[in-house]
């Protein structure tokens, strides 16, 4: 199976400091990986490393085989690389459905933008009793479902979230998951899921990387990470 | 969703009826004056606050119109062209070198484009000022004008208006104005889903700067006479403060700004002398009890009232009752 994503020896600097060294990262077409590691890991880094948000200092972005690593993030959306990014960062003050139809900017089929946005509500359907509502005054689960319908409007090939289970209910945080997977499924979109969640993460993911203070420390299959000594002690502190 | 329209546009209605019978009453020449002077401003003050649509303020807004009304005076002075291609020309000319100035300042945010867009403002017109083709210090004279008829001037400035307003308009409430919008709520946002923030606010300030031009290249034709003077800073200032005392966040904030903000000094002669103090108590006003500014009136009490009813518990729980 070819990877659609390969993130190759991923350096990041912030000044002086380095705040990821190394960093090796596939994903596989149609696949759900995920990168967990604990606050301050450089999880995070490495998402905006990826869409372009921050400059990297070393290393290479593949993208369906193409180098990414010096393209805008526009042309990267553009191309299908979208950031679902963490539920607080919407546009407050304007409405469920700008919001939406924001996501598809770099699209022109309205056809295919209309059907996808009856998938999102048949995904989420309080986003379509929701519609006129400004994306503000919703609840925590609701912003983060409309930050990923709103990913899913890029029509992506890769989705990549940011810590979907931030600050919501454990309920909320189970639905969300099984969400992921529908999408995936339903449209064969790979997906890269960046989480400190280990539940959430573990529940939708076929394959793990874990992250501690800027390296990879450990990855496999999400079984091999449920019972590696090195990630428990990185994460739970032994 | 008919009865939504028909109430957004009836205060615009009223603005247009209210346009169209003016010349009725005030049909003196002075007056003709005053009110192409609103019409003037209003255009200004708009397509002023479609630049601010992403959130960054400008005081380059004033040369832009000075561009126009150069160029268009200019053309039609030297070479005698037709109102109608020297007002497209002044327009044209006014986007063309504000999205060439602005290919590096839109770069910059918020507070830092505004300093940029400052210097901008300034160096223009002392370009104005220093340049031979526009008359230097003393300014362009001899313009010709653009109907001889005061009354059919302000018809034609009038029909103008309404085309430019549309079409301002249009732009907000496109795709474009949305985006626009969400720039200004959060540009890292705005760029992390793939909206080149570049490329929309250039095409934000080119719209504008359109519209600027146009407007000031029809009123070089109106007045026939240019001074460097009447573009500096403060005519800037006074566009954005029409458009922050009407209402920033509404369409027709910036029509009502300019409209009572021209007419304050023609209320009376023995107050024009006031009309700057006039003029910075209602600010004051505004800033402090209307932070929604004049257009946000309606919103202000639909709000108030809001309040009272859930603040009421006897209504509430009537209601609650009958459901």
């Amino acid at each position: 199976m070819s990877n659609i994503l390969e993130i190759q020896g991923l350096k990041v600097m912030y000044g002086k400091s380095v705040a990821i060294h190394d960093v090796n990262i596939s994903v596989p077409e149609g696949g759900i990986v995920t990168l967990i590691g604990s606050n301050g890991a450089g999880k995070s880094t490495t998402l905006n490393a990826t869409l372009g948000v921050v400059p990297v200092t070393e290393g290479k972005i593949l993208f369906r085989g193409e180098d990414i690593t010096n393209v805008s993030t526009a042309e990267r959306v553009r191309r299908g690389l979208v950031l679902a990014p963490e539920g607080r960062h919407l546009f407050p003050y304007l409405s469920v459905q700008k919001n939406l139809l924001l996501g598809a900017t770099q699209r022109k089929d309205k056809a295919a933008i209309q059907q996808d946005m009856e998938f999102c509500f048949e995904l989420f359907p309080i986003l379509k009793d929701r519609l006129k509502q400004k994306a503000g005054t919703m609840s925590g689960g609701q912003q983060q479902m409309l930050a990923i319908a709103r990913g899913i409007m890029a029509d992506p090939k890769l989705l990549c979230l940011d810590e979907p289970s931030l600050g919501l209910a454990p309920a909320v945080i189970e639905d969300i998951g099984v969400k992921i997977k529908e999408i995936n499924k339903a449209k064969g979109t790979s997906v890269l899921l960046v989480e400190q969640n280990v539940h959430l993460a573990f529940g939708a993911a076929d394959y793990c990387y874990t992250l501690q203070v800027g390296e990879l420390v450990a990855e496999g299959t999400v079984e091999d990470i449920r019972n590696n000594d090195v990630v428990k002690k990185a994460y739970f502190g032994g | 969703m008919k009865n939504v329209n028909v109430k957004k546009a009836l205060p615009y209605g009223i603005l247009l009826l209210i346009a169209l019978a003016a010349p009725i009453f005030l049909h003196t020449s002075y007056w003709i004056g005053v009110l192409i002077m609103v019409l003037y401003k209003v255009v200004g003050s708009v397509s002023l606050r479609t630049i601010s649509l992403s959130g960054t303020l400008t005081f380059a807004h004033g040369a832009f119109i000075a561009i126009g009304a150069y160029c268009g005076g200019i053309l039609a002075r030297s070479l005698g062209l037709p109102p109608v291609v020297t007002i497209l020309a002044g327009g044209l000319f006014a986007m063309a070198i504000s999205v060439i100035t602005g290919l590096p300042f839109v770069r910059l945010k918020g507070m830092y484009y505004s300093m940029a867009s400052m210097f901008l403002g300034v160096t223009i017109n002392y370009i104005i000022k220093a340049l031979k083709v526009t008359g230097g210090y003393h300014g362009l004279t001899r313009i010709p004008k653009l109907l001889q008829n005061d009354i059919a001037c302000y018809y034609v400035f009038l029909a103008l208006t309404v085309v430019l307003i549309l079409i301002l308009y249009r732009f907000e409430f496109s795709r474009i104005g949305t985006t626009l919008r969400a720039l200004a709520q959060s540009q890292d946002v705005a760029s992390s889903i793939g909206i080149n923030a570049t490329f929309y606010r250039l095409l934000a300030v080119g719209m504008g700067s359109f519209c600027a031009g146009t407007i000031g290249a029809a009123y070089g034709l109106y007045s026939t006479v240019l001074s460097p003077t009447n573009y500096d800073m403060n005519f800037s200032l006074w566009l954005l403060m029409y458009m922050l005392i009407g209402g920033q966040d509404y369409f027709i904030g910036p029509i009502i700004g300019a409209i009572i903000f021209v007419l304050i000094p023609e209320l009376g002669r023995d107050l024009s002398a006031y009309a700057p103090f006039l003029t910075g108590a209602c600010t004051l006003a505004v800033a402090y009890l209307l932070p929604g500014g004049i257009a946000g009136i309606p919103d202000l009490i639909r709000k108030k009232k809001l309040q009272k009813e859930i603040e009421s518990p006897k209504e509430g729980g009537n209601e609650n009752a009958s459901a």
